[in-house]
């Protein structure tokens, strides 16, 4: 049947009731007429004849419900029946009510935030552009126990695999530091990363407001004095005011001009609120710590840069001092994110697990107690004509209802508790993940475990009040 | 909601209702007279029953329906068969005649 013919219908049957109650009336009071005024006619009286109409329909009002359940769309009116018999029934009980309600909350509230918060650090890309093509270069150094440690490049290194690397398309430096930020209200304390050349362009960001440092500002480093600030701080410190460009603040006592607000998502490295311009020439007195993030060009794979970057490596051994112990490694940028806060998003996720657990198992208890207290219910109901199928969606429709109630209440709380967990992620975590969002996909997510639930804890607990009513039927009787 | 199944009843009951509303249209009182006078009380025809299978029939596009009077000058609802509602009754027929012959082999089958 075409949908449109079939919505006509369910139009003409469900909605315009009114008219199909009459017209059924009509057509009943004609049959038993009809029936009647032919057993007159056979000689009953009147009384007799109307009685046996009445027998042979079978009794009027079985005859009425026997043609509203063939109505098409007849399925919509019993689900609402079962709806609303249903709301009455939790209004009935507010405790019970309560109790399953704010369990469910609590359950899937939490495994929600969660789910967001993992979702949020381990599927999201991370805030640079084409990250997969980022990596970060350090140095392997074997101490005299044999073991492998990780170190940062020095200035000389980073000039060495800027000039001959092939693969790379770009390589940047940065080094980050506390300075103490003055002027209009409290002094501050926040992270400043001076950085290189070409730094924006390896990590593909450009700022949001004002322009990034040019060739001249970062030739003179720190001392042109002009300086990018990070979105959380232009919000914070300066109420996010567009006319901020060109402002002047004092950074441990010395003055600098904003030219430019950076992209909200963007902190790297460890927090940043501000970048400044800065060289790094090999005969700068400094001792190194340098974070080197790089490019790799098009199509070009970690184990080709690998093998480049050995080679490099050993050509650097010879030229700079100390250079033999040390090998030059590419860490892909992906994995630098995500090493650490792994393990920690792993474990909440299974203390969620089972706290979800819990709450279903709580819940099940609940409503297998009441399914035992309310096989009186049940029984009266099937002693009136309900059948085994009917009763069992009516159960169902219940605990969907609670499911949705719950649902609803626990998403209210996933909103609130991924603030709050937000607030928990640890400080390295902080430069990937600024916002961390309750989706779409993990609201999916949650109506998937809603309806599970509703699914599978209930209808056990109604078939068991049922099974319950009719293994003590006999001894009832 | 369709039933999916129909049990061997209810799809001779449609059977019957189609075949009886071939010869002329009717209300629901005088097919349920027909098909007893037919029948000869062989089977129990149930005017409960008939009821909905007009309803669901109507609704499935198989027959439709007016309000016209009866020779005794009463109002009643008339059933037709539509054109669709000829096509289900010569495949019900088929159905029916496959069933029986089937039935009938097994039972005379030595």
């Amino acid at each position: 049947m075409p949908w449109t013919r079939y919505l006509c219908r369910i139009w003409r049957d469900l909605f315009r009731r009114d008219r199909f109650e009459r017209e059924m009336n009509e057509e009943l009071a004609a049959f038993l007429a009809l029936a009647a005024d032919e057993r007159r006619r056979h000689g009953l009286s009147d009384a007799e004849a109307e009685r046996a109409a009445r027998l042979l329909l079978g009794g009027l009002e079985q005859a009425r419900e026997d043609l509203r359940g063939v109505r098409t769309g007849a399925w919509i009116d019993s689900v609402l029946q079962d709806v609303r018999y249903a709301v009455r029934l939790l209004r009935r009980q507010p405790g019970f009510t309560l109790v399953a309600v704010l369990t469910l909350a609590l359950g899937i509230g939490t495994s929600t935030a969660v789910v967001s918060v993992v979702r949020s650090v381990l599927v999201r890309p991370l805030p640079f552009a084409d990250a997969d093509r980022l990596v970060r270069l350090r140095l392997l150094a074997t101490d005299a126990l044999g073991r492998e440690q990780q170190l940062s490049l020095v200035p000389a290194y980073f000039q060495a695999v800027r000039d001959r690397s092939r693969l790379l398309e770009r390589v940047a430096a940065q080094r980050f530091q506390n300075v103490t930020l003055t002027g209009d209200g409290d002094p501050e304390r926040i992270v400043a990363t001076g950085v290189s050349d070409e730094w924006a362009e390896t990590l593909g960001v450009r700022p949001l407001l004002g322009r990034g440092f040019s060739r001249d500002e970062q030739r003179q480093g720190s001392d042109a004095r002009v300086i990018l600030i990070g979105h959380g701080l232009w919000q914070r410190r300066f109420g996010g005011d567009p006319a901020i460009l060109g402002r002047a603040i004092r950074l441990d006592g010395r003055v600098n001009t904003i030219i430019g607000v950076m992209p909200p998502q963007f902190r790297y490295p460890y927090n940043t609120d501000l970048w400044f311009p800065m060289s790094f020439a090999p005969d700068a007195m400094s001792p190194g710590d340098l974070n080197t993030p790089a490019r790799l060009r098009q199509g070009v794979t970690h184990v080709e840069l690998a093998v480049e970057l050995a080679d490099i490596g050993l050509v650097l051994a010879r030229e700079l001092p100390g250079g033999d112990r040390l090998r030059l490694a590419a860490v892909p940028m992906r994995t630098e994110f995500q090493r650490d806060p792994n393990r920690s998003i792993a474990a909440l996720g299974i203390a969620v697990g089972l706290v979800m657990l819990l709450a279903c198992t709580n819940l099940a208890t609940l409503l297998l107690a009441r399914g035992g207290a309310r096989a009186r219910e049940v029984a009266l109901r099937g002693a009136l004509g309900a059948g085994r199928r009917r009763q069992i969606r009516q159960l169902l429709t219940e605990s969907l209802l609670l499911a949705a109630a719950g649902g609803t209440a626990g998403l209210v709380l996933a909103f609130a508790a991924t603030e709050w967990l937000t607030l928990l992620i640890p400080a390295r975590l902080g430069e990937v993940v600024q916002r961390i969002d309750v989706d779409g996909g993990t609201l999916a997510t949650s109506a998937l475990v809603c309806s599970a639930h509703g699914r599978t804890v209930r209808p056990r607990a109604g078939a068991a009040a049922h099974e319950h009513v009719t293994s003590r039927d006999p001894e009832r009787r | 909601m369709a039933p999916k199944s129909q049990d061997v009843l209810q799809g001779t009951l449609d059977l019957l209702v189609l075949r009886t509303l071939s010869l002329e249209p009717l209300h629901g009182y005088g097919i349920v007279q027909r098909l007893t006078q037919i029948v000869q009380g062989a089977i129990r025809i149930n005017a409960g029953s008939v009821f909905p299978a007009l309803y669901r029939l109507e609704r499935a596009g198989h027959l439709e329906s007016a309000w016209r009077e009866t020779e005794n000058r009463r109002r009643a609802k008339y059933y037709a068969l539509t054109r669709a509602g000829r096509h289900k009754l010569a495949e019900e027929r088929r159905k029916w005649a496959r069933a029986s012959l089937a039935i009938a082999r097994v039972l005379e089958a030595t």
